[in-house]
């Protein structure tokens, strides 16, 4: 193993992002105790259903949130990336409400809820910035209810790979224009509400339209402006370039 | 488990290169008659005709073809 992560640098700097947090926010942030963990793909970090005391912030790998209806049908709610802070409802709710699971090999700081909560009350631009995160994250699941609701298969694949592409791209960690997507065809299909079969079939779509194009055993995005126009894609809903709350501070 | 591959055959050919893992080729094809039948609903819904004879093979790791479903077989009409 070389080169895993060993602060939480990544996450503070996600958090820095469109906020106004002063040199003490940062350092208070970065003295946070944790507990570093690394897993193998598909190891859940957290079950439905657990108990809750740690707050899981991502530090390197790509990892989904999902629920299971009663006979397993798997629905993936969210992905991802490293810098994310997975389980923000984790320092107010005692259950988990959903599983975490890693989707590549991972490495997530653990953090101590009562820990987290007390630095968020002793620094109000810190608890802006978290919460700040949260309403983002609001935003993306509003549009994944648009995306599983209301387009058709074709878009709603093109939609998903766009978001996670122009995700990846903002935190610094890939070009949106040919970013390799760490997904399987069924891991789409439970994200997008289809069958593996037809992301399959979508996928050849997407291939002939020359949107992606495969490289080796996994996917391109080929040409961005071409995807973007299947899927629908605006990337406003990310609120990446958003810095309102950095100006009033 | 086992590896099976569901490739599609309608008007362009979609190989499962990947292939998913499944309990047995009964599960397998279950998969592909949910699939079949997903396919055939969005054409329905986007005015498209269906074509009854396109289908989806089920093949092992090597290629062989161990099941093929018709979409004929994924519907029942009735007059």
């Amino acid at each position: 193993m070389h080169g895993l992560p060993r602060t939480l640098e990544c996450v503070l700097s996600r958090l820095a992002r469109g906020s106004a947090l002063g040199q003490e926010d940062k350092a208070a942030f970065l003295a946070l105790p944790f507990r570093i963990e690394s897993v193998a793909a598909h190891k859940a970090l957290v079950q439905e259903g657990d108990a809750v005391h740690l707050c899981c912030m991502l530090l390197d790998g790509f990892v989904a949130r999902h629920k299971m209806e009663q006979t397993g049908k798997r629905q993936i709610v969210s992905f991802h990336q490293a810098g994310d802070i997975i389980d923000l409802q984790h320092l107010f709710f005692s259950t988990a409400d959903h599983t975490v699971e890693a989707i590549t090999p991972a490495t997530v700081a653990w953090v101590a809820d009562a820990a987290f909560r007390g630095l968020l009350r002793e620094r109000p631009l810190l608890a802006e910035a978290v919460w700040r995160e949260a309403m983002i994250d609001a935003s993306v699941f509003r549009e994944w209810v648009l995306n599983i609701g209301r387009r058709d298969a074709k878009a709603r694949i093109a939609h998903m790979l766009c978001e996670v592409a122009e995700r990846a791209e903002a935190a610094g960690l890939g070009s949106s224009q040919g970013f390799q997507l760490p997904l399987t065809q069924d891991e789409i299909a439970d994200a997008t509400g289809l069958t593996g079969v037809h992301v399959n079939r979508m996928i050849q779509d997407l291939l002939k339209d020359g949107a992606i194009a495969r490289h080796g055993r996994t996917y391109v995005i080929a040409d961005w402006g071409r995807m973007c126009a299947i899927a629908d894609f605006e990337d406003s809903y990310l609120h990446q370039n958003d810095t309102r709350l950095a100006q009033v501070a | 488990m086992f590896r099976y591959h569901l490739n599609i055959y309608d008007d362009a050919v979609a190989l499962d290169e990947d292939g998913a893992e499944y309990a047995d080729l009964g599960m397998a094809r279950e998969a592909a008659l949910c699939g079949a039948r997903e396919m055939m609903a969005a054409r329905l819904m986007a005015g498209k005709p269906i074509a009854l004879s396109h289908r989806i093979e089920i093949t092992d790791g090597g290629g062989a073809v161990l099941a093929t479903l018709k979409f004929r077989e994924a519907m029942t009409i009735e007059p």
